[in-house]
C-alpha cells in the first residue's frame, strides 16, 4: 500500500519535474530571443539598403538582390491594410472597385505617355496585348494587382476617418477618386518600376567651374549612342522624377555586356579638367558601370566600377587625380590605360563611354550585405578612430598592468609600517564620485599642454588603478611565502622577487586586469569627450558618436558601426570569460 | 586673451613644446606606436607633405553648393601658396560645446564662420579676438575693411560693447512670399487684374480664411497662411507691433512689454482660428524638406520666409508665379524685417591670427562673392537650372551681386528680380536680434515662451514672463554680478599643504617612539618605492584635484579669466535659482526605479540560468552580452530601435494594434526608455547572483524539504535570505551607477525633449565643458558627493535589518 503510494508520488514528482523542466526550457528560449533581438536587428539593419529600412511594416529578413539580367522590370508591392476608421468588412468589399478604378486611370495615365511601351518591355510577354484585349489570365492579373496596389499603397496613408464615425464604401471610393492624380501614379509607377538610365553629363575644372557635356542641348541625353553589336534595344528618352534622361533597356546574356558612347566637345583643355559626373537612374541589379575617357592625348578607365545598387538617382564622380577639398559624393579615380589607344579623337574633344556590366550573383549578394561596411571603412575614417583605440588599448593595458601588480606587490608581500594604512588611503579613494576630480584634472591637463592629445587618456594608467591594485594584492595575498624566501636566500632583491618569482604567479589576475582594461578603454567616451577635440585623435567611442551626430538617418551605416565596435568587446568576453569572471567574483564579493 | 595659471607651472613651456612637437613631427612613445600600428592597419603611408601653415576653418556648411565657397578657398590657397586652409564643417552640426572646448583647451580653429547672434555671446567671455586692432591697422589700405560698406544690422550684431569681433559675411531678410495664382483664384486682385498680396494682420486673417481648402473630412489640403513656419518667427511679429525685446543699453529684458503680449495674442488667436496649434503643427510636420517645400507644392498659398527661398523656387518650381513682398504689419505700422547670417571671426588663442584675418578679408570682399556666385552660377546652369544668388552682408558687394547676377541674368525671370529687389530695399532698415551675452537664452526661451502660449500651457503673458525672468538672470550673471577678488593660488596651495603638517609632525612623533631595525628600514623604503606609481597619481589626479575642486567651488571660474571668489555664492544659485538643478535631480531620483527593476530581473535571469540544463552555458552567454556591449554602440542600436515611426519597438506595437508613444523624443516617455535600454543589460550582475546561489549548501533545501516546504516557500525562506548580501552589494553599485548616469542621454537625447533627460551628471558637464563654469560646476559636483555618501549611509544601516551574513548566524 505504502509502496504504491510512494509509486505513484515518485511518478507524479518525475511528471512534475519534467513540466518544470519544460517549462524552463521554454522561459529561457523565450528570454533569449527578447534579448538577442536587438542584436539580430542591429545586424539586419547592417545588412539593408536605405529603401528597405524605410519600408512599415519592417522586413525581418534583408532582401537578397535579385538576379537581374534585363531591365526594365517590375517589382512586386505588398498587402494594403485598411486606413484608420475602415473596417475589414467594409475594405472587403470595397477594395475590388477602388482596384477597379485605379486601374482604368493608370491605363489613362500611362497610354498617354511614352511609358505604355516601356512598361511593355518591362512586362512579361504579351501581357499588356492581353489587357488591351481583355483576356483575362492569372499571370496578368498579378501584374495588374501589384500595380493597382502600389497606387494605393501612395494614396492610402492619406486617408484618415475623421471623428470616430466609420468611412462608408462611397465616402471611402470618392477619397479615392479625389487623390488619384496623374502624379500620385507617376509617384506609384516609379516605385515599383526598375529602370536603368543615363541623366546629366558634368565635367568640372580645376577651378571649379561646371559644365554641361550636352553641348548645344538642353537635355542632350538621347546623344548617347549604343556601341553596335551589343545586346541591348535601342534606347529612348524618358523624363524620370525631373531628370531628362535617357533609358536603356538591356538583356544580359552570360559575360555580355552594354556600352554608350558620347562624344562631346570641351569648353576646356582637358588637362584643366578635374572630374566628369554623370546621373546615373539604377535598376537595383548590383550590375556595375564603369567609364572609358578618350582624348587625343590617351584614354583613362575608372579604376572600380559604379554599382547599380539603388534604384533611384545616383551621381557617379570619376576623377582624373585626387579628390577635390569639399567633394562630398563619392569618388572613383581615372587610371591611365595604355592599352587602348585613339586615333580619331580630335583635340578639344573627348569620347566617353560608359559599359554596363553583369555582376555575378555571389558578387552582387556580397556588395549588398557589406555595403554599409565599406562605407564605414572607404569612406568614412572608421580605420583611423580604430587604430587610435587600438593605441590607447595597448598603452593602457601595459601600464596598468606594470603598475598596478607593481605596487599590489607592495602592498601585500613587504610588510613595512604604514602599508595598511596606505591601503586603506587606496581603497577610500573610490568612495569619491569621478565627477569631483574631472574638473581640475581638466584644468591640470590643460595647464600642461595635453588637451588635444592622447595623455590623458592613458597616462593615468600608469599610475595604477584602486580596483587592480585591490584585485592583484588579493591575488599575491593567496600566494605560499616559501618560493619567495628562496629567492631572497639566493640574494634576489625586492624589484628581482617582484618581476622574476611573483609576476609569473599571478598571470591569471594579470588576464583578469587586461580584460577589465580593454574593456574600461573600449567603452570610455566620456574621457576622449572631454579631452580630445581633433578628429583624428578621437578614438572608437567618440568617432562613432561623431558619425551618428553628423550621419543621423543612416541606420545601416550606424548599425554596422554599432556592430563592429560591440564585437571585439563580444569576443573578448567570450574567449576570455574565464578571467573575467574570476575577477568580477573577486571583487565583488570578497570586497 | 589672458590666460592664468591655475597651478604653478614649470610644465607650461614644456608642455606648449610637447604639444608643438606632436603637431609637426613625431612625438615620444605615442607617435611611433602610432605609426607602427599606422602601418599595420593602412598600410604604411606616412610620407609627410612639405611644410605649409594649415589654417582650420570651422563652421562650413557640408553639400554641393559649397563649391563657390571652395572655389574662392582655393583662390586663397593660390594666392598664398605656403598655405594649407583646414575646412571643418566642426562647431556647424555639433554644439558649441567643441568650439568652446577647444579654445579653452588652446587649440581653437584659426577661422570661424559662426551664426552672427551668437557674437555677443563668445565676445563677452573673451572667445573670440576682437578685429578692431586689424581695422585700424590697415587704415586706408586698399584691401581695408570699411565699417560703412556694412548694412547697419549685420555690422552691429557683430560688435560687442564698441568692439568689432567679427566681419558679417551674408545675410537674410524675411519678406512674404505669395502664390499668385491662388491669390488670383480666391479673387484678390485689383481693378487691372492685378495681386494684391495682404498688407495688414487683418488682411492675413482674411486671406487665410479664402484661401485655406478643408477636404472632406476635414483635414487640410491647404492653409492660406501659417504665421509660425520658418524659424524664429516671434521675433518679426514683436519687432512689427513696436516691441524691442531688450532695452536700449542692453542690460534689461523687456520681455513683459504689453506689444509683445498683444503680439503673442494675435497669434494664438490666429491659431485656434485655424483649429488649435497641435492641428497646425500636425500640417506642418507633414510638409518637410527642400523639394517638397510646401509653398512651391500650393500647400501654403503665401508663406513669411527668408530670401533663400527664391532659389528653392528656381530650382524646384522655376515657372511658379509667385510675388514677394514686405511681411504684413499691424495696422498702422510701418513695414519691418529682420535679418540674421553668419560671419568670420578669430577664435581667442588661434595660432596664425594674421592670416586669419587675410583670410576673413578675402573671404568677405566682393572679389570672392564675384568667384563664388560665378562658380554657382555655373553649377546650377550645368544642372538646368536657375542660379538666385544668396546676398552677402556689404552693401557694395550686394551692389554687384544685383548687377552681375541679378540684372545681367538672362536666365532669370522678372519676378525673381522683383523679388530679389524688395530684399535688398529692405535691408538697410533690417532689424536684428539684439546683441546681448543672452542671446542664445533669449531666443531658446522665446521659441519655448511661443509654444507653452500656442498650446494653451500658460497665457501669452505668463510664458513671457517666465522667459523674462530666465534671460535675466543669464544678464544678471554675466554682467551686473560684482566680481570677487582674485585667488592667490600660492596663497591658497600653501594654506592647503600647511594642512599637513600635522601629519607629518605625527609621523616624526611616531617614529622618534618606535625603534626601526635596520630591516624594517629597508622593507619600509622598498615598500615605498613600490606604492610610488600610486603615490604620484594620488597626488597629481586626485589630492590636488580634490583640495582644487574644494576651493573652485567657491568661486566662479570660467578658464579664460581669472579666478574670483564667490563665497558661498555657487551653492546658494545651485539651491535657490537654477530650475535646472532640482530639474536634473528629478530626472535622476526617478531613474532609480532602474534599481530594483533590473536586480529583479537580474535575479530572474540567474535563477532562471543556475537550472542543470543541456547547453545552459550559451543561454548565459546570450543574456550576459547586452551588458559588455560598448554604452556607445548600445546607445545607437537603442536609438534605432526606439524610432517613433520604423523602429523595431513601435513596429512590432503597431502589428499587435498599439501605437506605441515617441519614446525618446516624447518628455514622458524618454526616462522610461532609457530605463528599458538599461534592462536590456540587467545580465550583468548575473556572475555574481550565480556565485552567490553555488554558495548556498544544499543541506538548507533538503532539510527544508523534509520540513515539507515548497517551491516558492524554499524561495523566499532560503535562496533569498541567503542572497541578501548579494542584493545588497548589487543594490549598493547600482545605486551608485544611476545617480551617475550621463552616456547613454548624451549620445541618445542630449537631454532632451525639454531637458526631460537632463540627469545630474550630465548638468555637471554642461556646467563644466559647455559653459565652461568650473566653479559652479564643482559645487554640483559637490553636492553629488554628498547625496552618494548620504545614499550609502542610509543602505549601510538599513542594511542591517535585512542583510544576512552566513558567518553571524552561525
Amino acid at each position: 500500500m505504502k509502496k504504491k503510494d510512494d509509486n505513484i508520488a515518485s511518478k507524479e514528482r518525475f511528471l512534475f519535474a519534467r513540466t518544470r523542466r519544460l517549462f524552463l526550457y521554454a522561459l529561457i528560449a523565450v528570454g533569449s530571443v527578447v534579448f538577442s533581438f536587438p542584436f539580430y536587428w542591429m545586424l539586419v539593419t547592417s545588412f539593408k539598403s536605405d529603401a528597405e529600412i524605410m519600408v512599415t511594416p519592417p522586413e525581418w529578413f534583408p532582401a537578397v538582390p535579385a538576379d537581374v539580367e534585363r531591365s526594365p522590370y517590375v517589382v512586386s508591392g505588398a498587402h494594403i491594410a485598411p486606413p484608420p476608421g475602415v473596417t475589414e468588412e467594409v475594405w472587403d468589399r470595397v477594395l475590388p472597385a477602388l482596384e477597379q478604378y485605379v486601374w482604368k486611370a493608370l491605363v489613362r495615365h500611362l497610354d498617354k505617355s511614352e511609358q505604355r511601351r516601356l512598361l511593355h518591355s518591362a512586362l512579361p510577354d504579351s501581357s499588356w496585348e492581353m489587357q488591351m484585349a481583355a483576356v483575362a489570365g492569372d499571370r496578368w492579373n498579378t501584374w495588374k494587382r501589384q500595380m493597382t496596389h502600389a497606387v494605393l499603397r501612395r494614396v492610402m496613408p492619406a486617408i484618415t476617418a475623421k471623428g470616430d464615425k466609420p468611412l462608408s464604401t462611397e465616402e471611402l471610393l470618392a477619397l479615392v477618386m479625389d487623390r488619384t492624380t496623374p502624379e500620385e501614379i507617376q509617384r506609384a509607377f516609379t516605385s515599383i518600376y526598375r529602370t536603368f538610365a543615363l541623366g546629366r553629363l558634368t565635367a568640372q575644372d580645376v577651378g571649379r567651374f561646371t559644365f554641361n557635356l550636352y553641348t548645344g542641348n538642353p537635355h542632350g541625353a538621347e546623344a548617347w549612342r549604343l556601341e553596335p553589336g551589343e545586346a541591348a534595344r535601342s534606347a529612348s528618352q524618358l523624363i524620370l522624377e525631373r531628370e531628362s534622361a535617357i533609358e536603356v533597356p538591356y538583356l544580359l546574356k552570360g559575360d555580355s555586356s552594354v556600352m554608350m558612347s558620347y562624344s562631346a566637345r570641351l569648353p576646356v583643355p582637358v588637362e584643366e579638367i578635374n572630374n566628369v559626373s554623370l546621373m546615373l537612374h539604377g535598376d537595383a541589379s548590383y550590375n556595375s558601370v564603369n567609364l572609358i575617357v578618350e582624348t587625343a592625348g590617351g584614354a583613362y578607365t575608372s579604376a572600380e566600377g559604379f554599382l547599380l545598387d539603388t534604384y533611384t538617382w545616383k551621381t557617379a564622380v570619376w576623377a582624373f587625380g585626387p579628390p577635390q577639398q569639399g567633394q562630398v559624393l563619392p569618388t572613383v579615380r581615372l587610371m591611365r590605360d595604355t592599352n587602348s589607344f585613339s586615333s580619331n579623337i580630335g583635340p578639344g574633344w573627348v569620347k566617353l563611354s560608359v559599359v554596363l556590366s553583369k555582376t555575378s550573383r555571389w558578387q552582387a549578394i556580397l556588395q549588398k550585405f557589406t555595403a554599409s561596411y565599406r562605407e564605414l571603412i572607404e569612406y568614412l575614417p572608421f580605420l583611423t578612430y580604430l587604430r587610435n583605440t587600438v593605441i590607447l588599448l595597448v598603452l593602457n593595458i601595459i601600464a596598468q598592468l606594470f603598475a598596478s601588480s607593481f605596487v599590489a606587490y607592495g602592498l601585500s608581500r613587504i610588510r613595512w609600517p604604514g602599508r595598511d594604512l596606505v591601503f586603506v588611503v587606496i581603497l577610500s579613494t573610490v568612495m569619491l564620485p569621478g565627477q569631483v576630480t574631472m574638473i581640475p584634472q581638466f584644468l591640470i591637463w590643460r595647464e600642461l599642454g595635453m588637451y588635444n592629445t592622447w595623455l590623458p587618456l592613458w597616462l593615468p594608467s600608469l599610475f595604477g588603478s584602486a580596483f587592480n591594485i585591490f584585485l592583484l594584492r588579493q591575488f599575491f595575498m593567496t600566494l605560499p611565502k616559501d618560493v619567495e624566501d628562496a629567492a631572497r636566500i639566493d640574494g634576489c632583491g625586492y624589484f628581482g622577487t617582484y618581476w622574476r618569482i611573483m609576476l609569473p604567479q599571478i598571470k591569471p589576475a594579470l588576464a583578469a586586469v587586461a580584460v577589465f582594461q580593454f574593456m574600461g578603454t573600449w567603452n570610455n567616451f566620456m574621457g576622449p569627450l572631454i579631452y580630445i577635440s581633433s578628429d583624428q585623435l578621437a578614438p572608437l567611442a567618440l568617432g562613432i558618436y561623431t558619425l551618428q551626430t553628423v550621419h543621423r538617418t543612416a541606420w545601416a551605416m550606424l548599425m554596422a558601426a554599432a556592430a563592429l565596435m560591440a564585437l571585439p568587446t563580444v569576443l573578448v568576453f567570450l574567449f576570455a570569460q574565464k578571467y573575467f569572471m574570476k575577477g568580477v567574483t573577486f571583487t565583488g564579493i570578497k570586497g | 586673451m589672458e590666460s592664468t595659471s591655475l597651478f604653478f607651472n614649470p610644465f607650461r613651456a614644456f608642455g606648449r613644446l610637447w604639444r608643438r612637437k606632436q603637431r609637426r613631427t613625431a612625438f615620444a612613445v605615442n607617435r611611433i606606436v602610432a605609426i607602427i600600428l599606422a602601418c599595420l592597419f593602412t598600410g604604411c603611408d606616412t610620407s609627410r607633405k612639405p611644410e605649409k601653415i594649415e589654417l582650420v576653418v570651422w563652421g562650413l556648411s557640408q553639400g554641393e553648393y559649397m563649391v563657390g565657397t571652395y572655389a574662392a578657398i582655393d583662390a586663397f590657397e593660390r594666392a598664398h601658396p605656403n598655405v594649407d586652409v583646414v575646412p571643418s564643417v566642426s562647431g556647424r552640426i555639433l554644439n558649441p560645446q567643441k568650439l568652446m572646448t577647444a579654445i579653452v583647451g588652446g587649440v581653437p580653429p584659426d577661422v570661424i564662420f559662426q551664426d552672427r547672434f551668437t557674437i555677443g555671446g563668445w565676445a563677452s567671455r573673451d572667445a573670440f579676438t576682437p578685429l578692431d586692432s586689424f581695422i585700424v591697422r590697415d587704415g586706408h589700405t586698399l584691401s581695408r575693411v570699411s565699417p560703412e560698406d556694412f548694412y547697419p544690422a549685420t555690422w552691429s550684431e557683430a560688435a560687442y560693447k564698441g568692439k568689432v569681433y567679427a566681419i558679417p559675411y551674408d545675410v537674410d531678410v524675411r519678406v512674404l512670399f505669395y502664390n499668385k495664382t491662388l491669390l488670383r483664384q480666391a479673387g484678390f486682385v485689383d481693378r487691372h487684374g492685378e495681386v494684391i498680396p495682404p498688407r495688414t494682420w487683418d488682411d492675413l486673417v482674411h486671406y487665410n480664411k479664402k484661401l485655406t481648402v478643408v477636404d472632406k473630412l476635414g483635414s487640410y489640403r491647404r492653409i492660406g497662411f501659417l504665421p509660425l513656419y520658418g524659424p524664429g518667427s516671434f521675433y518679426l511679429y514683436g519687432w512689427q507691433n513696436g516691441a524691442r525685446f531688450m532695452s536700449e543699453d542692453g542690460k534689461h529684458c523687456e520681455l513683459t512689454d504689453p506689444r509683445l503680449t498683444v503680439a503673442m495674442q494675435w497669434l494664438v488667436d490666429y491659431h485656434d482660428a485655424l483649429g488649435g496649434m497641435s492641428r497646425a503643427e500636425a500640417y506642418m510636420k507633414s510638409l518637410m524638406g527642400l523639394a517638397s517645400d510646401p509653398f512651391v507644392n500650393d500647400q501654403l498659398a503665401m508663406v513669411v520666409d527668408g530670401n533663400w527661398a527664391v532659389g528653392n523656387i528656381a530650382r524646384y518650381r522655376p515657372d511658379m508665379d509667385f510675388g514677394i513682398a514686405p511681411a504684413p504689419v499691424p495696422a498702422g505700422q510701418p513695414y519691418i524685417t529682420w535679418s540674421g547670417g553668419f560671419s568670420l571671426a578669430i577664435p581667442s588663442g588661434a595660432k596664425h591670427p594674421e592670416l586669419a584675418w587675410q583670410f576673413i578679408k578675402w573671404m568677405s570682399s566682393t572679389e570672392a562673392w564675384r568667384i563664388r556666385h560665378q562658380v554657382l552660377q555655373q553649377f546650377y546652369r550645368s544642372r538646368g537650372t536657375t542660379y538666385v544668388p544668396v546676398l552677402s552682408a556689404n552693401r557694395k558687394t550686394n551692389e554687384m551681386v544685383l548687377q552681375e547676377f541679378v540684372e545681367k541674368n538672362p536666365d532669370l525671370k522678372e519676378n525673381y528680380k522683383e523679388g530679389l529687389r524688395v530684399c535688398v530695399a529692405l535691408l538697410p532698415q533690417s532689424k536684428f536680434r539684439p546683441v546681448t551675452p543672452a542671446a542664445e537664452t533669449l531666443w531658446d526661451q522665446l521659441l519655448r515662451a511661443t509654444n507653452y502660449a500656442m498650446y494653451h500651457l500658460m497665457s501669452p503673458a505668463k510664458a513671457l514672463a517666465e522667459a523674462e525672468r530666465v534671460v535675466e538672470a543669464t544678464l544678471e550673471r554675466v554682467e551686473r554680478r560684482v566680481p570677487g577678488a582674485q585667488i592667490d593660488w600660492w596663497l591658497m596651495s600653501f594654506l592647503l599643504l600647511s594642512l599637513s603638517v600635522p601629519v607629518v609632525v605625527f609621523a616624526l612623533w611616531r617614529k622618534r617612539q618606535v625603534r626601526i631595525g635596520k630591516q624594517t628600514r629597508r622593507a619600509l623604503f622598498a615598500g615605498l618605492f613600490f606604492i610610488s606609481p600610486w603615490a604620484i597619481g594620488f597626488l597629481f589626479l586626485w589630492a590636488v584635484p580634490v583640495a582644487a575642486s574644494i576651493v573652485l567651488s567657491f568661486t566662479t571660474y570660467d578658464v579664460l579669466h581669472p579666478a574670483r571668489w564667490a563665497g558661498f555664492g555657487n551653492y546658494v544659485e545651485l539651491f535657490t535659482e537654477d530650475p535646472l538643478f532640482w530639474k536634473s535631480l528629478w530626472n535622476t531620483a526617478f531613474m532609480i526605479i532602474e534599481v530594483p527593476l533590473g536586480l529583479t530581473v537580474g535575479l530572474m535571469i540567474a535563477l532562471l540560468l543556475n537550472a542543470k540544463l543541456k547547453g545552459i552555458a550559451v543561454y548565459r552567454a546570450i543574456f550576459y552580452l547586452p551588458a559588455v556591449v560598448p554604452l556607445v554602440a548600445s546607445s545607437i542600436l537603442w536609438i534605432w530601435l526606439f524610432q517613433p515611426s520604423n523602429g523595431l519597438i513601435n513596429s512590432a506595437l503597431r502589428i499587435l494594434g498599439i501605437e506605441g508613444p515617441a519614446w525618446l523624443w516624447s518628455p514622458v516617455w524618454s526616462k522610461p526608455s532609457i530605463i528599458l535600454m538599461g534592462l536590456w543589460s540587467a545580465g550583468s550582475g548575473m556572475i555574481i547572483w550565480l556565485a552567490g546561489l553555488r554558495g548556498i549548501s544544499d543541506d538548507l533545501y533538503e532539510a527544508a524539504e523534509i520540513d515539507g516546504a515548497g517551491q516558492w516557500a524554499k524561495f523566499f525562506y532560503i535562496t533569498l535570505p541567503m542572497l541578501t548580501p548579494y542584493i545588497f552589494y548589487n543594490m549598493v553599485m547600482g545605486l551608485i551607477g544611476t545617480l551617475q548616469i550621463f552616456t547613454s542621454a548624451y549620445i541618445m537625447t542630449q537631454g532632451g525633449p525639454v531637458d526631460s533627460t537632463l540627469f545630474y551628471v550630465y548638468h555637471i558637464f554642461n556646467g563644466a565643458f559647455r559653459y565652461f563654469r568650473m566653479g559652479y560646476a564643482s559645487a554640483l559636483a559637490w553636492v553629488l558627493f554628498v547625496i552618494i555618501m548620504l545614499f550609502t549611509l542610509v543602505q549601510m544601516k538599513l542594511s542591517k535589518k535585512w542583510v544576512y551574513y552566513e558567518e553571524e548566524g552561525r
